[in-house]
Protein backbone atom coordinates (compact mmCIF):
# COMPACT_ATOMS: atom_id res chain seq x y z
CA UNK A 1 0.00 0.00 0.00
CA UNK A 2 2.95 2.56 1.05
CA UNK A 3 5.32 2.04 -1.86
CA UNK A 4 2.01 2.78 -4.53
CA UNK A 5 1.18 6.02 -2.36
CA UNK A 6 4.60 6.70 -2.38
CA UNK A 7 5.01 6.11 -6.22
CA UNK A 8 1.84 8.20 -6.79
CA UNK A 9 3.80 11.47 -4.73
CA UNK A 10 7.09 10.74 -6.72
CA UNK A 11 4.65 11.31 -10.04
CA UNK A 12 3.37 14.36 -8.18
CA UNK A 13 0.04 12.98 -7.62
CA UNK A 14 -2.10 14.47 -5.07
CA UNK A 15 -3.37 11.96 -2.71
CA UNK A 16 -7.62 11.85 -1.72
CA UNK A 17 -8.39 12.55 1.80
CA UNK A 18 -9.49 8.85 1.76
CA UNK A 19 -5.81 7.69 0.67
CA UNK A 20 -3.83 10.04 3.04
CA UNK A 21 -6.43 8.50 6.02
CA UNK A 22 -5.69 5.15 5.14
CA UNK A 23 -2.14 5.93 5.36
CA UNK A 24 -1.68 7.67 8.14
CA UNK A 25 -3.59 4.83 10.10
CA UNK A 26 -0.79 2.15 8.86
CA UNK A 27 1.91 4.75 9.78
CA UNK A 28 0.74 5.48 13.38
CA UNK A 29 -0.25 2.00 13.89
CA UNK A 30 3.36 1.17 12.85
CA UNK A 31 2.99 -0.60 10.58
CA UNK A 32 5.06 1.21 8.17
CA UNK A 33 8.89 1.41 8.67
CA UNK A 34 11.31 4.26 9.30
CA UNK A 35 12.25 4.22 5.77
CA UNK A 36 8.85 4.20 4.02
CA UNK A 37 8.03 7.03 6.91
CA UNK A 38 10.93 9.26 5.42
CA UNK A 39 10.57 8.13 1.38
CA UNK A 40 6.25 9.30 2.08
CA UNK A 41 7.37 12.70 4.43
CA UNK A 42 10.15 13.22 1.88
CA UNK A 43 8.01 12.81 -1.46
CA UNK A 44 5.37 14.67 0.34
CA UNK A 45 7.29 17.84 1.06
CA UNK A 46 8.60 17.81 -2.52
CA UNK A 47 5.69 17.64 -3.69
CA UNK A 48 3.37 20.06 -1.54
CA UNK A 49 0.94 19.32 0.27
CA UNK A 50 -3.00 20.10 -0.40
CA UNK A 51 -5.25 20.82 1.90
CA UNK A 52 -7.37 17.52 1.38
CA UNK A 53 -3.86 15.68 2.34
CA UNK A 54 -3.25 18.00 5.56
CA UNK A 55 -7.06 17.39 6.42
CA UNK A 56 -6.38 13.55 5.58
CA UNK A 57 -3.40 13.36 7.87
CA UNK A 58 -4.31 15.97 10.41
CA UNK A 59 -8.03 13.71 11.19
CA UNK A 60 -6.22 10.65 11.98
CA UNK A 61 -3.47 12.30 14.27
CA UNK A 62 -6.14 13.26 16.45
CA UNK A 63 -8.46 9.80 16.39
CA UNK A 64 -5.02 8.34 17.58
CA UNK A 65 -4.35 10.89 20.06
CA UNK A 66 -5.25 11.49 23.71
CA UNK A 67 -8.36 14.10 24.26
CA UNK A 68 -8.54 16.18 27.17
CA UNK A 69 -12.62 16.67 28.15
CA UNK A 70 -12.84 20.12 29.43
CA UNK A 71 -15.23 21.65 32.51
CA UNK A 72 -14.52 25.48 31.96
CA UNK A 73 -17.61 27.19 30.69
CA UNK A 74 -16.51 30.03 28.18
CA UNK A 75 -14.38 30.58 25.01
CA UNK A 76 -11.43 28.24 25.39
CA UNK A 77 -8.42 28.94 23.30
CA UNK A 78 -4.66 27.93 22.22
CA UNK A 79 -2.09 30.19 20.87
CA UNK A 80 0.86 28.61 19.38
CA UNK A 81 3.35 28.48 16.51
CA UNK A 82 4.77 26.00 14.37
CA UNK A 83 7.78 27.07 15.18
CA UNK A 84 10.69 26.60 13.04
CA UNK A 85 11.08 30.22 12.59
CA UNK A 86 15.20 30.03 13.40
CA UNK A 87 15.22 33.15 15.49
CA UNK A 88 15.87 32.01 18.82
CA UNK A 89 13.26 34.25 20.24
CA UNK A 90 12.23 34.09 23.90
CA UNK A 91 8.78 31.57 24.39
CA UNK A 92 6.85 34.40 23.22
CA UNK A 93 3.26 32.45 22.92
CA UNK A 94 4.00 30.87 26.38
CA UNK A 95 4.40 33.87 28.27
CA UNK A 96 1.56 35.68 26.20
CA UNK A 97 -0.69 32.69 27.07
CA UNK A 98 -0.48 33.80 30.99
CA UNK A 99 -1.40 37.54 30.08
CA UNK A 100 -4.27 36.13 28.40
CA UNK A 101 -5.32 33.53 31.23
CA UNK A 102 -4.78 36.83 33.78
CA UNK A 103 -7.00 38.56 32.07
CA UNK A 104 -9.88 36.54 31.78
CA UNK A 105 -9.52 34.32 29.13
CA UNK A 106 -9.15 30.89 29.09
CA UNK A 107 -6.39 28.83 27.52
CA UNK A 108 -5.37 24.97 26.89
CA UNK A 109 -1.89 25.48 26.01
CA UNK A 110 -0.87 22.70 23.47
CA UNK A 111 3.19 22.44 22.94
CA UNK A 112 6.93 20.71 23.02
CA UNK A 113 10.16 20.62 23.35
CA UNK A 114 11.81 22.92 21.12
CA UNK A 115 13.43 21.70 17.92
CA UNK A 116 14.85 24.31 16.36
CA UNK A 117 14.69 27.15 18.88
CA UNK A 118 16.76 27.42 22.60
CA UNK A 119 13.66 26.25 24.80
CA UNK A 120 10.13 24.98 23.83
CA UNK A 121 7.23 25.71 26.15
CA UNK A 122 7.53 22.28 27.22
CA UNK A 123 11.07 23.12 28.93
CA UNK A 124 9.55 26.18 30.22
CA UNK A 125 6.89 24.28 32.20
CA UNK A 126 8.82 21.05 33.03
CA UNK A 127 11.62 24.14 34.38
CA UNK A 128 8.97 24.80 37.28
CA UNK A 129 8.15 21.65 38.07
CA UNK A 130 4.88 20.63 35.98
CA UNK A 131 4.80 17.43 35.16
CA UNK A 132 5.00 16.60 31.53
CA UNK A 133 3.04 12.96 31.81
CA UNK A 134 -0.08 14.70 33.52
CA UNK A 135 -3.16 12.70 32.25
CA UNK A 136 -6.08 14.19 31.02
CA UNK A 137 -8.60 14.49 33.54
CA UNK A 138 -5.62 16.18 36.20
CA UNK A 139 -5.03 18.67 33.00
CA UNK A 140 -8.79 19.50 33.14
CA UNK A 141 -8.54 20.01 36.90
CA UNK A 142 -5.97 22.13 36.34
CA UNK A 143 -7.76 24.21 33.08
CA UNK A 144 -10.63 24.33 35.77
CA UNK A 145 -8.61 26.08 38.74
CA UNK A 146 -6.48 28.24 36.58
CA UNK A 147 -7.74 29.14 33.34
CA UNK A 148 -4.91 27.71 31.87
CA UNK A 149 -2.96 24.57 31.13
CA UNK A 150 -0.35 22.59 29.45
CA UNK A 151 -1.01 20.16 27.05
CA UNK A 152 2.54 18.07 26.23
CA UNK A 153 2.50 16.89 22.46
CA UNK A 154 4.53 13.73 23.01
CA UNK A 155 2.27 12.93 25.70
CA UNK A 156 -0.70 13.36 23.94
CA UNK A 157 0.38 12.15 20.33
CA UNK A 158 1.66 8.64 21.53
CA UNK A 159 1.47 7.23 18.03
CA UNK A 160 3.86 10.10 16.85
CA UNK A 161 6.52 7.79 18.28
CA UNK A 162 5.87 5.48 15.08
CA UNK A 163 7.54 8.36 12.73
CA UNK A 164 9.74 10.27 14.81
CA UNK A 165 13.20 8.39 13.35
CA UNK A 166 12.09 9.81 9.92
CA UNK A 167 11.54 13.25 10.70
CA UNK A 168 14.81 12.86 12.68
CA UNK A 169 16.16 11.42 9.85
CA UNK A 170 14.62 14.08 7.44
CA UNK A 171 15.91 16.82 9.42
CA UNK A 172 13.46 19.33 7.68
CA UNK A 173 10.00 20.26 7.89
CA UNK A 174 7.00 17.72 7.30
CA UNK A 175 3.59 18.25 7.10
CA UNK A 176 4.04 17.42 10.87
CA UNK A 177 5.21 20.59 12.04
CA UNK A 178 2.22 22.14 10.61
CA UNK A 179 -0.31 20.16 11.72
CA UNK A 180 0.92 19.53 15.70
CA UNK A 181 -0.31 23.14 16.14
CA UNK A 182 -3.40 22.09 15.04
CA UNK A 183 -3.84 18.61 16.88
CA UNK A 184 -4.96 20.46 20.08
CA UNK A 185 -6.34 17.50 22.62
CA UNK A 186 -8.85 19.99 24.51
CA UNK A 187 -10.43 20.38 20.57
CA UNK A 188 -10.34 24.15 21.04
CA UNK A 189 -12.24 25.95 18.32
CA UNK A 190 -10.87 29.29 18.66
CA UNK A 191 -6.79 29.46 17.97
CA UNK A 192 -4.03 32.04 17.07
CA UNK A 193 -1.40 30.19 15.64
CA UNK A 194 2.13 31.62 14.13
CA UNK A 195 3.05 29.78 11.20
CA UNK A 196 6.65 29.67 9.45
CA UNK A 197 5.79 30.65 6.08
CA UNK A 198 3.06 32.94 4.41
CA UNK A 199 1.59 30.24 2.18
CA UNK A 200 -0.14 28.74 5.13
CA UNK A 201 -1.27 31.73 6.70
CA UNK A 202 -4.45 31.67 4.55
CA UNK A 203 -4.56 27.90 4.31
CA UNK A 204 -4.87 27.27 7.82
CA UNK A 205 -8.03 29.03 8.49
CA UNK A 206 -9.26 27.35 5.77
CA UNK A 207 -8.55 24.02 6.73
CA UNK A 208 -9.56 24.77 10.21
CA UNK A 209 -12.90 25.91 8.90
CA UNK A 210 -13.21 22.84 7.57
CA UNK A 211 -13.21 21.08 10.66
CA UNK A 212 -15.55 23.73 12.60
CA UNK A 213 -13.36 25.87 13.58
CA UNK A 214 -14.73 29.60 15.20
CA UNK A 215 -12.51 32.25 15.32
CA UNK A 216 -8.98 31.40 14.05
CA UNK A 217 -6.17 34.05 13.26
CA UNK A 218 -2.52 32.98 11.75
CA UNK A 219 0.42 35.55 11.71
CA UNK A 220 3.89 35.57 10.52
CA UNK A 221 5.94 38.93 10.95
CA UNK A 222 7.92 40.36 8.07
CA UNK A 223 10.83 39.46 9.99
CA UNK A 224 10.53 36.23 10.04
CA UNK A 225 8.70 34.94 13.12
CA UNK A 226 5.80 32.38 13.54
CA UNK A 227 4.48 35.26 16.38
CA UNK A 228 3.18 38.65 16.30
CA UNK A 229 6.73 40.98 16.08
CA UNK A 230 6.83 44.36 17.39
CA UNK A 231 10.00 44.93 15.36
CA UNK A 232 8.02 44.37 11.95
CA UNK A 233 4.78 44.65 9.89
CA UNK A 234 2.50 41.91 11.04
CA UNK A 235 0.87 39.14 8.21
CA UNK A 236 -2.43 38.38 9.79
CA UNK A 237 -5.57 36.16 8.54
CA UNK A 238 -8.90 35.82 10.33
CA UNK A 239 -11.71 33.61 9.68
CA UNK A 240 -14.76 35.39 9.51
CA UNK A 241 -18.09 34.23 8.24
CA UNK A 242 -16.91 31.19 6.39
CA UNK A 243 -14.35 33.93 4.58
CA UNK A 244 -10.57 34.16 5.26
CA UNK A 245 -9.69 37.82 5.41
CA UNK A 246 -6.19 39.63 5.48
CA UNK A 247 -4.56 42.71 7.31
CA UNK A 248 -1.09 44.00 7.99
CA UNK A 249 -0.90 45.04 11.52
CA UNK A 250 1.26 47.40 12.03
CA UNK A 251 3.29 47.93 16.37
CA UNK A 252 3.44 51.36 16.13
CA UNK A 253 -0.12 51.94 14.89
CA UNK A 254 -1.42 49.98 18.06
CA UNK A 255 0.05 51.93 20.10
CA UNK A 256 3.50 50.00 20.72
CA UNK A 257 7.45 51.18 20.33
CA UNK A 258 9.12 49.79 17.16
CA UNK A 259 11.83 47.48 18.47
CA UNK A 260 14.58 45.27 17.19
CA UNK A 261 14.88 41.70 16.92
CA UNK A 262 17.80 41.14 19.06
CA UNK A 263 15.62 42.33 21.91
CA UNK A 264 14.06 39.59 22.31
CA UNK A 265 16.33 36.85 20.96
CA UNK A 266 17.89 34.64 23.61
CA UNK A 267 20.70 32.41 23.61
CA UNK A 268 20.19 30.21 26.49
CA UNK A 269 17.58 27.82 28.27
CA UNK A 270 18.56 29.94 31.26
CA UNK A 271 17.75 33.50 29.24
CA UNK A 272 14.14 31.53 28.20
CA UNK A 273 13.14 31.22 31.95
CA UNK A 274 14.45 34.53 33.23
CA UNK A 275 12.70 35.96 29.98
CA UNK A 276 9.51 34.66 30.34
CA UNK A 277 9.35 35.62 34.21
CA UNK A 278 10.79 39.16 33.47
CA UNK A 279 7.65 39.68 31.08
CA UNK A 280 5.15 38.66 33.39
CA UNK A 281 6.13 39.93 36.32
CA UNK A 282 7.25 43.57 34.11
CA UNK A 283 11.19 43.70 34.81
CA UNK A 284 12.33 42.69 31.03
CA UNK A 285 12.96 44.75 28.16
CA UNK A 286 10.35 46.91 26.97
CA UNK A 287 10.80 44.82 23.53
CA UNK A 288 9.65 41.60 25.34
CA UNK A 289 6.89 43.06 27.52
CA UNK A 290 5.23 44.57 24.48
CA UNK A 291 5.92 41.57 21.82
CA UNK A 292 4.04 40.02 24.44
CA UNK A 293 1.03 42.38 24.65
CA UNK A 294 0.95 42.56 21.07
CA UNK A 295 0.02 38.74 20.69
CA UNK A 296 -1.97 38.29 24.00
CA UNK A 297 -3.94 40.78 22.20
CA UNK A 298 -4.58 38.31 19.35
CA UNK A 299 -5.40 36.07 22.03
CA UNK A 300 -7.44 38.08 23.39
CA UNK A 301 -9.75 38.72 20.29
CA UNK A 302 -9.81 35.17 19.41
CA UNK A 303 -11.06 34.39 23.14
CA UNK A 304 -13.51 37.11 22.00
CA UNK A 305 -12.11 39.73 25.21
CA UNK A 306 -10.86 42.63 23.07
CA UNK A 307 -12.44 43.93 19.81
CA UNK A 308 -9.31 45.21 18.26
CA UNK A 309 -5.41 45.12 18.98
CA UNK A 310 -5.60 48.28 20.69
CA UNK A 311 -7.61 47.63 23.15
CA UNK A 312 -6.36 44.24 23.56
CA UNK A 313 -2.55 45.88 23.65
CA UNK A 314 -3.99 48.02 26.01
CA UNK A 315 -5.82 44.99 28.55
CA UNK A 316 -2.61 43.04 28.08
CA UNK A 317 -0.22 45.72 29.14
CA UNK A 318 -2.61 46.20 32.14
CA UNK A 319 -2.48 42.66 33.22
CA UNK A 320 1.32 42.75 33.04
CA UNK A 321 1.70 45.90 34.78
CA UNK A 322 -1.02 45.50 37.81
CA UNK A 323 0.52 42.19 38.72
CA UNK A 324 -2.39 39.82 37.89
CA UNK A 325 -0.33 37.86 35.23
CA UNK A 326 2.91 37.11 38.12
CA UNK A 327 0.35 36.70 40.07
CA UNK A 328 -1.45 33.65 38.02
CA UNK A 329 1.89 32.28 37.51
CA UNK A 330 2.61 32.01 41.60
CA UNK A 331 -0.82 30.46 42.28
CA UNK A 332 -0.17 27.93 39.06
CA UNK A 333 3.14 26.85 39.97
CA UNK A 334 2.46 26.50 43.72
CA UNK A 335 -0.13 24.20 42.96
CA UNK A 336 1.09 22.47 39.86
CA UNK A 337 5.12 22.42 40.32
CA UNK A 338 7.37 23.89 43.13
CA UNK A 339 6.59 27.12 43.65
CA UNK A 340 11.05 27.20 45.07
CA UNK A 341 12.17 27.68 41.92
CA UNK A 342 9.99 30.82 40.86
CA UNK A 343 11.51 32.07 44.34
CA UNK A 344 14.88 32.03 44.05
CA UNK A 345 14.41 34.12 40.70
CA UNK A 346 12.48 37.30 42.67
CA UNK B 1 -30.15 48.03 31.61
CA UNK B 2 -30.55 50.64 29.13
CA UNK B 3 -26.61 51.27 29.78
CA UNK B 4 -25.34 47.88 29.49
CA UNK B 5 -27.57 47.78 26.14
CA UNK B 6 -25.11 50.67 24.64
CA UNK B 7 -22.03 49.23 25.54
CA UNK B 8 -22.90 46.11 23.76
CA UNK B 9 -24.04 47.92 20.78
CA UNK B 10 -20.55 49.89 21.48
CA UNK B 11 -18.39 46.35 21.60
CA UNK B 12 -20.30 45.21 18.51
CA UNK B 13 -19.86 48.00 16.74
CA UNK B 14 -15.94 48.14 17.65
CA UNK B 15 -15.31 44.57 16.64
CA UNK B 16 -17.35 45.06 13.00
CA UNK B 17 -15.02 48.01 12.23
CA UNK B 18 -12.17 45.71 13.52
CA UNK B 19 -13.29 43.19 10.92
CA UNK B 20 -13.86 45.48 8.19
CA UNK B 21 -10.61 46.54 8.56
CA UNK B 22 -9.57 43.47 7.37
CA UNK B 23 -10.01 42.61 3.49
CA UNK B 24 -9.72 39.64 0.79
CA UNK B 25 -7.02 40.45 -0.80
CA UNK B 26 -3.75 38.22 -0.99
CA UNK B 27 -0.94 39.12 0.17
CA UNK B 28 2.10 39.95 -1.85
CA UNK B 29 4.87 37.66 -1.45
CA UNK B 30 7.36 38.92 0.84
CA UNK B 31 10.61 38.96 -0.39
CA UNK B 32 12.27 38.64 2.99
CA UNK B 33 11.80 35.41 4.34
CA UNK B 34 14.51 34.80 7.21
CA UNK B 35 13.49 31.31 7.67
CA UNK B 36 13.68 30.23 4.10
CA UNK B 37 16.86 32.21 3.49
CA UNK B 38 18.40 29.99 6.57
CA UNK B 39 17.27 27.04 5.57
CA UNK B 40 18.90 27.41 1.59
CA UNK B 41 21.90 28.61 3.99
CA UNK B 42 21.92 25.30 6.21
CA UNK B 43 22.01 23.54 2.92
CA UNK B 44 24.49 24.89 1.58
CA UNK B 45 26.95 24.86 4.71
CA UNK B 46 26.13 21.13 4.98
CA UNK B 47 26.36 20.51 1.70
CA UNK B 48 29.97 21.81 1.75
CA UNK B 49 30.91 20.06 5.17
CA UNK B 50 30.01 17.01 3.67
CA UNK B 51 27.39 16.58 6.08
CA UNK B 52 24.90 14.13 5.26
CA UNK B 53 21.34 15.59 5.46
Amino acid sequence: MISEIIEKLQQKTDLSYDEMNSIMTDMLSGNTDDEQNTEFLSKLAEKGETDDELLGMLDKMQEFSLKVDTKNEGTIIDMCGTGGDKLQTFNVSTTASFVVAAAGGIVAKHGNRSSSGVSGSADIFEYFGYDLDLEPAQISEILLKHNICFMFAQKFHPAMKHVSNARKQLRRRTAFNLLGPLSNPAGVKNQLVGVFSTEYLDRLPRILKRKGAENIMTVRSDDGMDEFSTSAVNRVCILRNDKVLMNAIDPEVVGLHKSKLEDIQIKTREDAIKSFVGVLNNTANQAMVETTALNAAGGLIVANIANNFEEGVEIALNTIKDGKAFSLLEKFVATTGDISKLKEMI
Amino acid sequence: MMELLSDREKRASMKEMFYESFSEKKFEKISKDISELLDIIIEEVNSKSGDMR
